[in-house]
């Protein structure tokens, strides 16, 4: 009994101590201005890019999967958001760029047209997928992303072709994406 | 009693009722700017200065379906028949006109009818503008609904038909200037 007594005692003194310093110490418009920062942070939170992301995923259905996990900075990997029609070695990761050849290898002057959703910014990109050719393959960076392709009996917009058509040689060394326009 | 100073504030206004206007002038040339071009949202654009501009329309139809191969210039590779000051000839005769729609790459596109007669219109514009004829109907959404109905299966023959029909009438007297692999020779 005596303890329970204790126990309650506990919570009821160091309460009250906790309301009697805080009152002491600090002003109600400290108070007023931590509330206010909480609900304009509360009203910040759709803007940040992480939330903008899923809601860009969200208004374009077939390309939910990959903007999902879509990035913006690391073109090494294969969720840079440029990559999503893009089956192949990444030039990124053989000494070119995401829109460049590696040294010794020639971008095809033919391509495939494909769109990204870019994470950040909500908007469709065109891209155009250019292979890089001339050099044996690369085979860095493996990736596989199928947004929007369509099989092969549609060639120009099928990402198993070795795009090298027009080139010096038809021999495949990596794949690159180039952004053409925008498409909304 | 006017102070020492009010001329200089009144100075002041006079300036800022000219800089204003200015000012909005400048704002509004770059959001016309910006409307046309944008930067992508990518680290390595903005490093690189990458400007886009947007891509609409029959233009975005011709940039998904045809460009890859056909080229933003109409021209392109040898292995791809160019488009720039060519694929206007072609609707000088029935017979030109009906191979522009069953070339299978046409006929079987993933586009509706009123946006392959739409596109097809835009590229022989865009490209072609000077080789069209005079009297030039541009394709309509039921007559390419029609002729895509029976895609050609053979296409170097009726190509060739084709050619020798526009030199005959006279559209073109040198077929150099039509044929398949003739890209060196297009201006």
């Amino acid at each position: 009994m005596s303890s329970r007594k204790n126990v309650f005692g506990f919570f009821d003194n160091s309460i009250e101590r906790l309301a009697r310093t805080s009152a002491q110490r600090l002003s109600r418009r400290s108070f007023l201005a931590t509330l206010g920062g909480v609900l304009v942070g509360a009203a910040a939170v759709p803007l940040l890019p992480v939330s903008r992301k899923a809601h860009a995923a969200e208004a374009h259905g077939a390309f939910k999967t990959f903007t999902q996990n879509a990035q913006t900075k690391d073109p090494t990997a294969c969720n840079y958001w440029r990559y999503c029609s893009s089956d192949g070695y990444l030039c990124a990761c053989c000494g070119g760029g995401p829109a460049t050849c590696p040294p010794g290898s020639e971008p095809s002057p033919s391509s495939w047209i494909g769109s990204c959703l870019n994470p950040d910014d909500g908007k469709m990109y065109l891209i155009a997928y250019r292979d890089c050719c001339g050099k044996d393959a690369c085979a860095q960076c493996p990736c596989l992303a199928t947004d929007g392709e369509m099989p092969v009996y549609r060639p120009q917009l099928n990402n198993d072709i070795v795009w090298c058509y027009g080139a010096s040689s038809m021999v495949y060394h990596c794949s690159s994406g180039a952004i053409i326009g925008l498409a909304n | 009693m006017a102070s020492p100073t009010d001329h200089l504030i009144r100075h002041r206004f006079s300036a800022s009722a000219g800089v204003l206007p200015a000012f909005v002038f400048v704002a509004l040339l770059f959001a016309t700017a910006r409307a046309e071009e944008t930067v992508p949202a990518d680290a390595l654009a903005r490093e690189r200065g990458t400007r886009v501009i947007r891509i609409l329309g029959e233009a975005q139809d011709y940039a998904r379906n045809c460009q890859g191969c056909h080229g933003h210039r109409g021209i392109s590779v040898p292995e791809v028949p160019a488009l720039k000051d060519r694929v206007g000839y072609f609707v000088h005769t029935e017979e030109g006109r009906r191979y522009i729609v069953q070339v299978p790459g046409v006929a079987t596109n993933v586009l509706d009818d009123k946006r392959l007669a739409a596109m097809l219109n835009w590229v022989l514009r865009t490209y072609s503008a000077k080789q069209l004829p005079a009297d030039f109907r541009p394709y309509t959404a039921d007559e390419v609904g029609e002729l895509r109905k029976h895609p050609l299966k053979q296409t170097i023959p009726v190509r060739e038909s084709v050619v020798q029909g526009l030199l005959a009438a006279g559209v073109v007297s040198d077929p150099a200037l039509i044929a398949y692999r003739a890209f060196a020779k297009v201006p």
